[in-house]
C-alpha cells in the first residue's frame, strides 16, 4: 500500500515543520488550494481516502482511530 | 538488308510476346495478357501483308522488343513468392501496464516542490491522508 499525505489549510513550512516533526517519510502533496480535498470530496480535515487497485474510492471523514485503521488497512491489501 | 531486319525484330518481337504469354498465364495480371496479345497481332499483319517496307514494320517492332524484355522481366516468378510470411512474425508485444484509475489521474505539487503524479501507483491500494499542521 502507497500511502501519500495531503497537506491543506497552512503554508508550506508549517506542513515541512509538522512533517519533519512527525518523521512522515510518505510524499507529501501540498494542497493550499484545496484541489485534491475538492477532487475527493473531502469537506475538512482529517480525513482519509483509499483508493482500490481496482478504482474504487473509500473516504473516511473524521479521526480514525486503530481499530479503524487495522480494519481498513486490511481491507485494502486483501 | 533492311527488310531481313525487319523480319527479325517482329519474329524477336512475336517471340518475346509468346514468351509474355506464358509467364503472365502464371502471373496474376490478366492486363497484361491482354496489352501483349495487341502487338503480335500488329506484327503477324504487318509482316505478312507488307514484307518490303521495311521503316514501319522496323519502327514499330521496336518499341515493343524493349517493352517486351522489361515486362517479361517483371512476369519471371521470382518476386511472386515473397509472401506475407515476413510480415506475420512480428505480433504486437502486449505488455499491459496497470490501468490508471480516475481517482489517481492526476498529478500534484509536493512540499518540496517536485510534481508527484499518482498514476504511478496504479496497480495498488493507496491510501490519502488529508490533513492539517494544526
Amino acid at each position: 500500500m502507497q500511502f501519500v499525505g495531503v497537506a491543506w489549510s497552512g503554508d508550506t513550512d508549517e506542513y515541512v515543520d509538522f512533517v519533519e516533526r512527525y518523521d512522515l517519510s510518505f510524499p507529501q502533496i501540498d494542497d493550499t488550494v484545496a484541489d485534491v480535498f475538492t477532487r475527493f470530496g473531502v469537506a475538512y480535515q482529517p480525513a482519509i481516502a483509499i483508493v482500490l487497485p481496482d478504482g474504487e474510492v473509500q473516504t473516511i471523514q473524521g479521526a480514525a482511530d486503530g481499530d479503524m485503521l487495522d480494519s481498513i488497512l486490511s481491507q485494502a491489501t486483501t | 538488308m533492311s527488310p531481313v531486319i525487319a523480319r527479325r525484330l517482329t519474329a524477336f518481337a512475336a517471340a518475346g510476346t509468346i514468351v509474355l504469354a506464358a509467364c503472365s498465364g502464371g502471373g496474376s495480371d490478366d492486363t497484361a495478357q491482354v496489352a501483349t496479345e495487341t502487338p503480335s497481332s500488329q506484327q503477324a499483319d504487318e509482316s505478312t501483308d507488307e514484307p518490303t517496307t521495311s521503316e514501319p514494320a522496323a519502327a514499330e517492332p521496336s518499341p515493343d522488343t524493349t517493352a517486351a524484355p522489361a515486362t517479361g522481366s517483371d512476369g519471371t516468378p521470382a518476386p511472386e513468392p515473397t509472401e506475407e510470411p515476413a510480415s506475420e512474425p512480428a505480433p504486437t508485444p502486449t505488455e499491459a501496464p496497470a490501468a490508471v484509475p480516475q481517482a489517481l489521474d492526476f498529478t500534484a505539487q509536493t512540499l518540496d516542490g517536485s510534481e508527484i503524479e499518482m498514476g504511478q501507483y496504479a496497480g495498488r491500494p493507496v491510501l490519502l491522508w488529508f490533513w492539517a499542521p494544526w
